[in-house]
């Protein structure tokens, strides 16, 4: 149960995008269609569970006073394996994603999570807490290029990562109504405040309501 | 000469860091809800970026390509830019104890900003040399500080506006990002 | 003192490590990546056209700074055209795209290869089909408008066309 919560954690209640804020230069830059934001949703998520588990096996061996910089050439060598895999298995995604994979190494969830779940916990734990992050991530950055996508260019496309020519479905809904300011920078951040504007509204109903039960229980026991 | 210059304009306004190409979004939304610490921070990142931008340069090109470890060069960057960071921290904490003390919250953050990095990388894959490199060193993060320091004062007026009560704080800060990348747009079609 | 030292050869421990997995990974990686670079390129040219075979021809570099590779495509030992390779500085890096020049006298598969370096939804333009509309079936040296609002870059896309037809006219014509 409780190795549940963690994995849940990431997911919804601190989302690194949605609750948290973090590493919002790469959600809101690569967020124009499915397959990238799944594409560095897994690229994110990979880079997340290596390095929490490595770190939270070396947690003991690591000296405090460089904890730090041993973090970075960690993350930093899982990054550019990772966009050397990509480069040569993903050829396609990897030149959309262009220069955000290798600047996953300063994205700050994930030196982050190391310093803040891996460096104190067991590795098993750690990977959880990675996968979750990882998962959230890519939900935020999925629902966003949701929104982008449909409303930028009017349809819906998703391709196989490796394998460019496979298409899974390639919608095309109202193609002459497309706002292509969504494709561009400002739409990013649009899309993205009215996303988050939702969320606090639904979490504001919420708490209304449990203010309300909270005064009927009160008045009960008066 | 000329060529600098449009390069120039086109980092600090046209492809800016922040609104059109998305690098440092953490400190904006972070940290600038006060000008004062907004301009400290654009001074400390603009120290930051010129000098990783050349110094990276430099050791791409007479070290990592002579010795053909470019695959190397991710975590070269990385290390050069926290040392960096860390040096600058002790010279100033030396040298002036007055602008450490109004800026030293902000500089271990300038590692994790991803203008540094994304600077120094761009230098490489857009194939620029030493002296555009170093162009490219104080022009992006000139448009960081530009936008950073815009983004606080308006942030500040925003506080004490009436919006909507579930825009406050975060969505309301990112349509304001929207609608000034909009506005930067605008000058994209007079360059 | 010896408290440093012993930091020090820890991280020089981490980074010796670090670099070592990244050459393996780069090891393992690098014929894989060359390998799809060039059947991407080949996949390119035979997009523009079907069946031929293709020969780099040299050139002056120097001459022609934005040509980066010429290919000579044959079917059947009859020349159909050159390709030419270009890579010109647009807005924020380099352009690169193939324009093949057909022995019929026109330009023909005009296709970009990297935009990215170009502003989304300004630039970038040079690499969609409203480009390619304005290059192929024009006739060699005829001037190629350029996109308003991309101008920059389109200016770049036709200032390496140019290139590519000064050297065709000059070698092959």
């Amino acid at each position: 149960m409780k190795k549940l919560k963690i994995l849940t954690n990431g997911i919804w209640k601190e989302n690194p995008i949605f609750v948290m804020m973090l590493g919002m230069c790469s959600s809101l830059a690569i967020s124009t269609s499915l397959t990238n934001a799944i594409g560095m949703g897994m690229a994110v998520t990979v880079v997340l569970v290596a390095s929490n588990f490595i770190i939270s096996l070396l947690r003991k061996i690591i000296p405090d006073e460089i904890r730090i910089p041993v973090f970075i050439i960690i993350i930093a060598t899982l990054v550019k394996c990772v966009q050397l895999l990509m480069n040569a298995y993903t050829p396609s995604l990897y030149t959309s994603l262009g220069v955000f994979i290798p600047l996953i190494v300063v994205n700050c969830i994930i030196l982050g999570r190391a310093e803040s779940f891996a460096s104190k916990n067991h590795p098993f734990d750690s990977i959880l807490d990675g996968l979750g992050m990882g998962i959230g991530y890519t939900l935020a950055v999925f629902i966003i290029a949701f929104f982008r996508q449909i409303i930028g260019t009017g349809g819906l496309s998703f391709y196989n990562p490796f394998n460019s020519t496979q298409v899974f479905f390639d919608l095309h809904l109202f193609d002459d109504y497309a706002i292509s300011l969504f494709k561009l920078p400002a739409g990013a951040f649009l899309t993205l405040g009215c996303i988050l504007a939702f969320i606090n509204s639904r979490k504001m109903k919420k708490a209304i309501k449990v203010d309300e039960n909270l005064e009927k229980k009160g008045s009960v026991k008066k | 000469m000329m060529k600098l210059f449009g390069l120039f304009i086109a980092l600090t306004f046209v492809n800016n860091v922040v609104l059109s190409k998305f690098y440092a979004i953490c400190p904006l939304m972070g940290l600038s809800k006060n000008p004062k610490n907004a301009l400290n921070m654009g001074i400390a990142v603009i120290f930051v970026i010129f000098l990783s931008s050349i110094i990276t340069w430099l050791l791409y090109y007479y070290v990592l390509v002579p010795l053909d470890i470019t695959y190397m060069d991710l975590i070269t960057f990385i290390l050069v830019i926290a040392s960096l960071v860390q040096f600058l921290e002790m010279f100033l904490k030396k040298t002036s104890p007055d602008i450490y003390k109004s800026m030293g919250v902000y500089l271990p953050l300038i590692t994790t900003n991803c203008a540094v990095l994304g600077v120094a990388l761009d230098n490489i894959t857009a194939n620029y040399n030493l002296l555009e490199a170093a162009v490219a060193g104080i022009a992006v993060p000139l448009g960081f500080l530009i936008v950073i320091y815009i983004f606080a004062t308006i942030r500040q007026r925003l506080d004490i506006a009436d919006v909507p009560t579930s825009f406050k704080g975060a969505p309301i800060a990112l349509i304001t990002a929207g609608i000034m990348a909009c506005a930067i747009m605008g000058i994209a079609g007079v360059v | 003192m010896k408290l440093i030292i012993k930091l020090a050869l820890f991280l020089s421990l981490v980074a010796g490590l670090s670099a070592g997995a990244m050459s393996y990974v780069f090891q393992l990686t690098h014929p894989i990546i060359t390998q799809a670079q060039k059947e991407a390129e080949t996949k390119q040219l035979n997009a523009i056209y079907k069946q031929s075979h293709f020969q780099s021809v040299s050139f002056d570099h120097k001459e022609y700074p934005l040509i980066e590779n010429i290919y000579e495509a044959k079917k059947d030992e009859k020349r159909e055209g050159y390709v030419y390779k270009i890579s010109t500085p647009g807005y924020g890096g380099h352009i690169v795209y193939l324009v093949a020049l057909d022995q019929s006298g026109r330009y023909l598969g005009y296709s970009p290869i990297d935009v990215t370096t170009e502003t989304s939804g300004f630039g970038s333009r040079v690499g969609t089909k409203e480009m390619a509309d304005r290059i192929n079936k024009k006739q060699i040296g005829s001037g190629i408008d350029t996109l308003s609002g991309a101008t920059i870059s389109s200016k770049a896309v036709v200032k390496g066309i140019e290139q590519a037809t000064a050297h065709y006219q000059k070698h092959y014509k």
